[in-house]
């Protein structure tokens, strides 16, 4: 009751202002943005009581508040959250970093290893050969000679072959579940997320070379190359650095790791390296130097955690693309279908060398459903090295994230409920613990 | 290189200058040199803005500092509410009641003093008409009065004095000082339609929604993390209303603060504790976009800070004087103690400039600015003076005048809560 006071309050607020005030644009902006932080925060709470993750109802807010429906956020906008959105990445990387237990992944490596690689190869060889066969029938492809066909094939199976690490660890964080299916699904995504660089890599300079551009190769070689290493190692220097911080100086030092990762994802896109990746690298440092100060800043983090999450959600709710959605619908569907599909098989086929029960394993691809902005950010990329048909596929690939980002979380978080890894909830406030560590998973 | 780049680039920097600041042996060096709030303070940060800025780096160049405006609003809009909170229904006793009469004097004294020879000397001038002239030399009088209570009892507490009494007038004196320039600026304010009354009354009534918004909406959440979201939303919305019906930001969100502070319940005190983590990296930012937002002073400009400088002083002297005779609770050295400024009058300055005309902007800011610096530099040491005497004082526990405090009716006997 007092909630729907509050937001009526707001509301008049909002309404007030926009009746009377003519300031600039970027202070109505400023309003927009505290109103979409308490609607998505409150929805996101709400959105628990029916089994709903949080992330779930801040992207539903952001695309009910968006360009689309309800224009309170406009495209300038969402532009202007860039800032929010690097520093979400990158703390969303620093957190997952934090969490991988290294000596406990080293022992467990080989099932991790056969998992991972299985799920990558069944998924990225099945999408090829679906596109290939499928691409007779596709008007964009239809007309095209064969080599141009197998070109957009693999691109098609590259980019589609990505998972979210992003998501996963939001729905982790909001449900502070542990255990093996957590714990499993993490690792998955994570070192998918360093295999699914390579592979992008490999693939688009395949199909630069199919489509006979003859220049492209060496440098997309040579730019992924830089890409894993460059960010690695700048990984390697920025968590060397907060930790020596922590130790030596244990002064704000969740301002530190917000500074540090500002700087990574500011350094990520001037220099080409993966903001991701280096976040991870820190974290990982972090925790592998000293568990206990990896707790101690998860905890530290915890705090603006939430309210950067809850931003960078609903930013992207708001830049969805709703007409890519509806007019590309079908097409998106059968990719997402096929997608889950060979997920399905792909985990089936490895369930047995996972080193997972079969309870476990069996729930697995629910936690890699989800796509958002690494999947985004190749699209872009897509549509920027193939000028011809790249542009149409960034379309499609716009329309397929969308609709994986919001149904991934939901079957992520049904899954683990179902696992019994969410811990018991002390009410509606009960806080969340914190992601699951990455540790061996139980055989 | 991409301004949204560039932006990244110069936050991170500042945020990664602002920790290293706290480095170990720089904090040593910078106690050994007896200057603490220096660094911390304004001195690294504000040349830092003047480096990154479009005259200098290019880093933080005018279409920059404008895309952080949400990010300016939020800092004054979460300043004002931590000010606020601080005045939660518990402190108001026949103590600090005296104690708020002296800071109101100390405030009204300093404010005057101040704003009264400044409005002659910029109509002297011929720059600007009147009315603008009274509203930045009373603008400027409201910076002047701001004072920073966290100085003081910094300075106690290392000269093992207890102490609190210098900083609660500077507490009070800020809030009224606020409040003054709340009513000034929205008096002062473009908005269509509204008159001037009206718009004070606006400031008064977002800061009440926002306030009462904020209580109900903690008040039925645990989460502590939720609780900051939630919070920082309805800041957003009460600063950005403000902002947007070109009304101060601070003094909406102060008012918002002392409702949420004395609604039913300690979850003002609560709050305060939880949001006080984002002071320190706001303060930050918002003297690095003071910084970035200066030009060099002319000699005209000099003149008017050295002015400014000299007339604070007196003012904070003069007004701390006046406080004792009339109230008796407080020394006669209380304007020593309120010497230091704070980041609160910054915001006030990058806040109300714009709504200036042009040949003002640059001496407002540039006055407002590098005199709230070099006073807190100055009252760093009379701050330290003060509190030294204050702790050395027989019998009092380092109180400066210890005030005669009714004891609480729960309070054991021989003991004040």
């Amino acid at each position: 009751m007092r909630r729907t006071v509050a937001l009526v309050l707001t509301v008049s607020l909002v309404v007030f202002a926009r009746a009377v005030g003519s300031g600039a644009p970027t202070r109505f902006a400023t309003m927009a943005l505290g109103f979409l932080l308490i609607v998505a925060s409150l929805a996101g709470e709400a959105g628990e009581h029916v089994g709903l993750p949080r992330l779930t109802l801040h992207l539903l807010v952001g695309l009910l508040a968006g360009p689309d429906v309800l224009s309170l956020v406009t495209p300038e906008m969402t532009k202007q959250l860039q800032l929010v959105n690097g520093l979400a990445v990158a703390l969303i990387g620093f957190g997952a970093g934090m969490e991988l237990d290294i000596p406990a992944l080293a022992r467990t490596w080989r099932p991790l290893a056969r998992h991972c690689g299985t799920l990558l190869g069944v998924v990225f060889l099945g999408l090829l050969a679906l596109s290939l066969a499928a691409s007779p029938f596709i008007p964009l492809t239809a007309s095209m000679p064969w080599r141009e066909r197998a070109a957009v094939a693999l691109v098609v199976a590259a980019v589609m072959s990505t998972f979210s690490p992003a998501v996963v660890m939001a729905v982790l964080s909001e449900t502070g579940a542990r255990g093996p299916l957590a714990s499993r699904v993490l690792a998955l995504v994570v070192v998918g997320d360093l295999g699914v660089v390579v592979l992008f890599t490999l693939a688009t300079t395949g199909a630069h070379l199919l489509a006979g551009d003859a220049a492209h190769p060496l440098a997309a070689s040579a730019h992924v190359l830089w890409e894993l290493v460059g960010s690695v190692a700048v990984g390697l220097g920025a968590g060397a650095a907060v930790y020596l911080y922590r130790r030596l100086v244990d002064r704000q030092s969740a301002l530190m790791v917000a500074a540090v990762c500002l700087v990574l994802a500011e350094v990520g896109s001037r220099l080409g390296l993966s903001a991701l990746i280096s976040c991870i690298t820190a974290g990982l440092v972090v925790r592998a130097a000293s568990p206990d100060m990896a707790s101690a800043m998860h905890h530290l983090l915890e705090r603006v955690r939430l309210p950067v999450l809850v931003i960078f959600f609903a930013a992207a709710g708001a830049s969805f693309h709703l007409d890519a959605l509806v007019a590309l619908w079908p097409a998106a569907l059968g990719v997402a279908l096929a997608r889950a599909g060979l997920i399905l098989a792909a985990n089936r086929v490895s369930a047995g060398a996972s080193g997972l029960t079969p309870e476990v394993a069996r729930r697995v691809p629910a936690g890699l459903i989800s796509q958002a902005g690494v999947t985004l950010g190749l699209a872009v990329i897509v549509g920027r090295e193939f000028p011809g048909w790249g542009a149409s596929l960034q379309v499609l690939f716009v329309a397929v994230i969308s609709a994986h980002e919001l149904v991934g979380p939901v079957l992520f978080r049904r899954a683990l409920t179902a696992s019994g890894e969410l811990p018991p909830r002390e009410g509606w406030d009960a806080p969340a613990a914190g992601p699951a560590p990455v540790t061996a998973a139980a055989p | 290189m991409e301004r949204s780049n560039q932006l990244i680039l110069a936050l991170g920097l500042v945020g990664l200058l602002a920790v290293l600041g706290g480095q170990a042996r720089l904090l040593r060096l910078r106690r050994a040199l007896g200057l603490e709030q220096l660094l911390a303070g304004g001195f690294l940060f504000l040349p830092l803005g003047m480096v990154l800025s479009e005259a200098g780096l290019g880093l933080l160049d005018r279409h920059i500092v404008r895309s952080l405006d949400a990010l300016v609003t939020l800092g004054l809009g979460v300043l004002g509410l931590l000010l606020g909170l601080r005045m939660e229904p518990g402190r108001i006793s026949a103590a600090h009641q005296r104690l708020r009469t002296a800071a109101a004097v100390e405030t009204l004294t300093t404010l005057v003093l101040v704003a009264g020879p400044l409005y002659y000397a910029l109509t002297e001038m011929g720059a600007c008409g009147p009315d603008d002239a009274l509203g930045a030399a009373a603008l400027l009088g409201c910076v002047a009065a701001i004072s920073s209570g966290h100085v003081f009892r910094a300075a106690s507490a290392e000269a093992g004095g207890t102490e609190n009494d210098v900083g609660e007038v500077a507490d009070a004196g800020t809030v009224l000082a606020v409040v003054a320039a709340g009513v000034l600026i929205a008096a002062f304010s473009p908005v269509k339609g509204l008159g001037p009354l009206e718009r004070v009354l606006a400031v008064f009534a977002i800061g009440s929604v926002g306030g009462l918004s904020a209580w109900l909406l903690a008040s039925e959440t645990e989460e502590d993390s939720l609780r900051t979201a939630l919070l920082l939303g309805v800041v957003l919305v009460t600063a950005g209303t403000a902002a947007h019906l070109a009304l101060p930001p601070v003094a909406t969100t102060l008012m918002a603060g002392m409702v949420l502070a004395n609604l039913p319940g300690t979850l003002g005190v609560e709050l305060r504790r939880s949001l006080a983590f984002l002071e320190p990296p706001l303060t930050v930012l918002l003297t690095v976009i003071a910084g970035a937002s200066l030009r060099v002073p002319t000699w005209v400009t000099a003149g008017l800070l050295v002015t400014f400088l000299l007339l604070r002083t007196a003012g904070k002297i003069l007004g701390g004087r006046l406080a004792s005779a009339v109230t008796g609770a407080v020394p006669q050295g209380l304007g020593l103690g309120l010497l230091p400024s704070s980041a609160v009058a910054v915001g006030l300055a990058l806040d109300f400039h714009l709504q200036l005309p042009e040949p003002l902007v640059e001496v407002v800011l540039v006055v407002a600015v590098l005199g709230s610096l070099l006073s807190e530099t100055a009252g760093l040491w009379t701050t330290r003076l003060l509190a030294r005497a204050a702790a050395s004082l027989p019998g009092s526990n380092g109180a400066v005048a210890p005030a005669p405090t009714p004891a609480p009716a729960d309070a054991p006997p021989g003991g004040a809560a």
